[in-house]
């Protein structure tokens, strides 16, 4: 497989892939591959590219991509070799300017330079709009260049023989292509890169017939003005060449450029300066600054590509990540599963009988509203004991059960239906049994609160029903506060009577 | 494992509490998954070690343990009181006391909790908010610390009304904690999330670098499941304005039978994309959609798009019979169970005419040639779509995976799509009947279509963007 997970040929296998008419079956139904992923080790980008590049849609799709990228290359190529023969014929073009053997100085300095520079000119003003104004520059992806480059590969996708699946498979890879250039700044640096390169080949091709005609054919050089001022004229002679001379090139000065007026002392005067100086604008104004940009837009192509990812926001790799989280969620829990808490109870007492007192005994346990406690019952014979929330609470009020002359009829302990019946509540209530020497009825209140924070009710008490039986209670009721406070004593104990006790 | 990170970028960390303060659905949220492990409000539903890895990659790998609940942590904290008294190498008499046959017949829940403390970096011990500050939960944090692992209490359940935090804040500064991290595992929040790993950061700072890649990974993750909903919405509502269908003006029945289809193929394009935007933030379809929304059910939305009543229910206008090409007055639109048949109106002013114009010619030509209707769904029905869904995923952006309630819909006017004009690419799509994936729509250039999809995709981010402020 050529394709590596990080690179490049990797993203542009994605965009193929969820551009293909049958992308989604071609993905998703290769569980080989899915499969390898699951266990490749990476993010999520990593392991969907992982997918992707071991999937058969990689091998199916590979000719078609490279004939793709070949295609564009080839585009490139057509481009710069036209860039290069325009520079010859500009070169050549820019030597004829003037008489018969006499070469207009500003106007070939215009013909060699001049119409790159104002490229040049548009091309930095689009950048800062681009960047600076928010706005989005020529695009390879989106904008017109992406339309034209789309349109060129699809119709040679289309001219070139094959099965429909191959048809397919080359619409995908064009649109592919078209696709990855659109991300990010990629595309723009690229094409930005592409056009300097295609001026660079311009000045090249220039500099080479220019040289060539210069050194093989003898000219004279002048310069001449209908419209300006002799001294403007020679100023913008004197303006071209600044920059020559301040990097120390050999330029004409103010006697020479004098001696050049048409109808002066003669058009063949200082020919060999004029000719360097020639050159050296061209070189100066058009290869040199060309070369630079190409280079730095080609270093900017190489970096924004190297920061392309995958767009994990695509449906087709939304739908792939939930085929590969499914498997992270299934992890086997660690150490053996340990026996039903309920199938080992304390040994609990069993009361089935009231006890000896005329009176019963009430506890609080963890209840929300420990302000209210006790709750005032009419008729009740009753010994309110504590509303238990620490552990020294617990140890109080045993002692206390414990401390009765005689046993209570029974035992009421109030709990909250907000609390879960834990092990630490069911121990207590064994140990209120066995304190108490009665039997115990359990109350279930503040169902109210429990439903506002989203208990299942039904099921709490379900829960509290099972894990009461084995931890001593005889008898389990529901009540809110004041049902619970309007009970008359013989309905709590009614309760008890259903259970059994005696 | 020790004291010591297993590597540098590796990271365990174990999540204790009481039995039902909401552990399982703390990890769900933070693992992004609605199907790990098992949640109900009974007691103790959690019974072995369950492990999650939230990150794992060459460079990082964080896993998160899921416990049983503490539930006698009372008399456990009594018996490792009397053990671990005068000594200092307390964790050394935990391991102890973890082997004793005593220990493990009554304590087996808790004790298992303890051994995987002992074998993580760092715990983080849930708290339910709601709950009074009850000693036994003290109890628990107390337990826990002997272990010698740095514990980062979470209040859990902070964003209902009955939250005790502060009083939680306060009992827990009295034991020494004074980094505490709120987080509601129901009600998200990226934001709360970061700040989670941030306070892990501050009890365990050796795990920075671990954290720092998982709250980068995580940011990431955040990101691509908003654009990966967007783009499902961006793509239907392209599906849905390129869509039309004919039949011959002639034939009542024919355009009956034509309706039907495109309001058929709309509901289930619609079901589509509710599917796909639930994928983008990790629900499996099939699971979460039999309790999504209340306004959900059987795979699709209860309230039917193409009735005037749900247009009121939503806070549209709706638009009476135009769409594009009614400046001709040769186009049907499928709205209200097909009672504009026949009525086309001229357009006027509306925005799309110079982008439809190609479209409102074929379907002209369409009527005065081959004497034959065009339908296509309304503005406002998609508008529909567009304004539930992007509430849906506004709402999903801020749902916790472990969450159990149902959404409820947003108040009639809230997050309305497209409420100044409707979106240039949808404009688009109306001249490109390719783009669409109804049944007898030719292929189109699915570049173009790309990147249309893209622009809407990017106008609806920037909407449920600026609803989040």
């Amino acid at each position: 497989m050529r394709t590596d997970v990080n690179g490049r040929n990797a993203l542009l296998l994605a965009w193929a892939v969820r551009s293909h008419a049958d992308g989604r079956t071609l993905l998703l139904e290769d569980t080989a591959a899915r499969d390898s992923a699951r266990q490749y080790p990476g993010t999520d980008e990593a392991r969907l590219l992982h997918w992707l590049v071991q999937s058969d849609a990689a091998r199916r799709l590979q000719p078609s991509l490279d004939l793709a990228r070949g295609t564009g290359r080839a585009l490139a190529f057509v481009l710069l070799l036209f860039g290069a023969l325009g520079g010859v014929v500009a070169g050549a073009s820019a030597l004829q300017t003037g008489a018969a053997g006499v070469v207009d100085i500003p106007l070939a300095a215009l013909g060699l330079v001049g119409v790159q520079l104002l490229f040049l000119l548009l091309w930095l003003l689009v950048l800062t709009v681009a960047f600076g104004g928010g706005g989005a520059g020529p695009d390879m992806g989106r904008g017109w260049p992406g339309r034209v480059l789309l349109f060129l590969l699809e119709r040679v996708a289309r001219v070139l023989p094959g099965s429909d699946e191959a048809r397919k498979d080359r619409a995908a890879s064009s649109a592919a292509v078209v696709g990855l250039l659109g991300q990010g700044r990629y595309g723009q640096w690229l094409l930005g890169g592409l056009t300097h390169s295609v001026w660079l080949a311009f000045s090249l091709g220039a500099l080479a017939s220019t040289w060539l005609l210069l050194v093989t054919v003898q000219y004279d050089f002048a310069w001449g003005t209908t419209l300006l001022a002799e001294d403007t004229a020679a100023g913008v002679l004197a303006a071209v060449a600044w920059l020559p001379g301040l990097l120390g090139l050999p330029v004409p000065d103010a006697d020479m450029v004098a001696a050049s007026r048409l109808g002066a002392a003669g058009p063949e005067a200082h020919r060999q300066v004029w000719a360097q100086f020639l050159l050296w604008v061209l070189i100066v104004y058009g290869v040199f600054p060309r070369a630079v940009l190409a280079l730095a837009c080609g270093l900017a192509a190489r970096r924004s590509g190297n920061r392309l990812r995958l767009d994990q926001g695509h449906p087709l790799f939304q739908e792939a990540l939930i085929h590969l989280r499914r498997e992270q969620a299934a992890q086997a829990p660690l150490g053996e599963r340990p026996a039903d808490v309920l199938s080992r109870p304390r040994t609990a007492p069993q009361h089935r009988r009231f006890g000896a007192g005329d009176y019963f005994a009430m506890v609080g346990m963890e209840l929300d509203r420990d302000d209210a406690w006790p709750p005032q019952g009419s008729g009740w014979q009753v010994i309110p004991m504590l509303h238990v929330r620490t552990r020294a609470d617990i140890r109080t009020l045993l002692s206390d059960l414990q401390a009765l002359a005689s046993p209570p009829r029974f035992v009421l302990v109030v709990a909250s239906l907000v609390r879960s019946p834990d092990r630490g509540a069911t121990d207590l209530l064994t140990d209120i049994a066995g304190a108490a020497d009665a039997p115990v009825l359990l109350v279930l209140a503040e169902a109210a609160l429990a439903e506002e924070r989203g208990v299942d009710v039904a099921q709490r008490e379900a829960d509290w029903r099972e894990r009461a039986a084995p931890a001593g209670v005889e008898a389990v009721m529901t009540a809110d506060w004041d049902a619970l406070q309007a009970m008359p004593q013989n309905r709590l104990e009614q309760c008890l009577l259903q259970a059994g006790v005696a | 494992m020790g004291t010591e990170l297993t590597s540098a970028l590796e990271l365990r960390l174990v999540v204790a509490g009481h039995t039902n303060v909401g552990k399982t659905t703390l990890l769900r949220t933070l693992g992004r998954s609605a199907e790990f492990g098992e949640v109900s409000a009974s007691p103790s539903t959690t019974r072995q070690i369950h492990p999650l890895t939230l990150v794992s990659t060459p460079e990082l790998r964080v896993t998160a343990f899921d416990t049983p609940g503490l539930e006698s942590s009372g008399r456990l904290r009594e018996l490792l009181e009397q053990e671990t008294h005068g000594r200092h190498d307390r964790p050394a008499v935990i391991r102890q006391v973890l082997d004793s046959a005593e220990a493990r017949e009554h304590f087996e829940q808790e004790l298992r909790v303890l051994r995987q403390v002992m074998d993580s970096d760092v715990c983080l011990y849930v708290v339910d908010a709601r709950e009074p500050v009850l000693e036994k939960y003290l109890d628990e944090i107390f337990v826990l610390a002997l272990c010698g692992r740095p514990v980062l209490p979470l209040l859990n359940f902070t964003a209902t009304p009955s939250s005790r935090e502060q009083q939680w804040r306060d009992a827990l500064a009295k034991l020494g904690q004074h980094t505490v991290v709120s987080f509601d595992a129901v009600v998200y929040s990226w934001e709360a999330e970061r700040r989670l790993y941030r306070n892990l950061c501050t009890v365990h700072p050796r795990a920075e670098a671990a954290l720092e890649g998982l709250i980068r990974v995580r940011g990431e993750e955040s990101d691509w499941r908003l654009r990966g909903a967007a783009r499902a919405l961006a793509d239907a509502l392209i599906d849905l304005a390129a869509c039309e269908d004919t039949a011959p003006m002639a034939d009542a029945q024919a355009i009956d039978a034509a309706v039907s289809r495109i309001k058929q193929y709309a509901r289930e394009r619609e079901e589509r994309l509710v599917q796909d935007i639930l994928r983008a933030f990790n629900y499996a379809p099939e699971v979460m959609g039999q309790r999504l929304h209340s306004d959900y059910a059987d795979g699709g939305w209860r309230h039917d798009p193409f009735s005037e009543d749900t247009l009121k229910y939503y806070g549209i206008r709706s638009l009476g019979p135009i769409a594009a090409g009614a400046a001709t007055g040769g186009t049907v639109d499928v709205l209200a169970g097909g009672t504009t048949l026949g009525t086309g109106v001229a357009l006027g002013a509306m925005a799309g005419l110079a982008v439809g114009a190609r479209s409102a010619m074929r379907r002209a030509h369409r009527k005065l040639v081959s004497k034959r209707e065009t339908l296509c769904v309304d503005d406002a029905v998609i508008r529909l779509v567009a304004t539930r869904n992007l509430q849906l995923i506004a709402s999903l952006q801020s749902r916790g995976h472990g969450s159990q309630q149902r959404l409820e819909p947003m108040a009639p006017g809230d997050m309305t799509a497209f409420r100044r004009a409707t979106p240039r690419p949808l404009l688009q799509a109306r001249d490109h009947h390719g783009w669409s994936d109804y049944p007898s729509a030719p292929a189109g250039s699915s570049a173009g279509r790309e990147q249309t999809v893209e622009r809407l995709q990017q106008q609806l981010l920037e909407q449920l963007r600026r609803s989040q402020g």
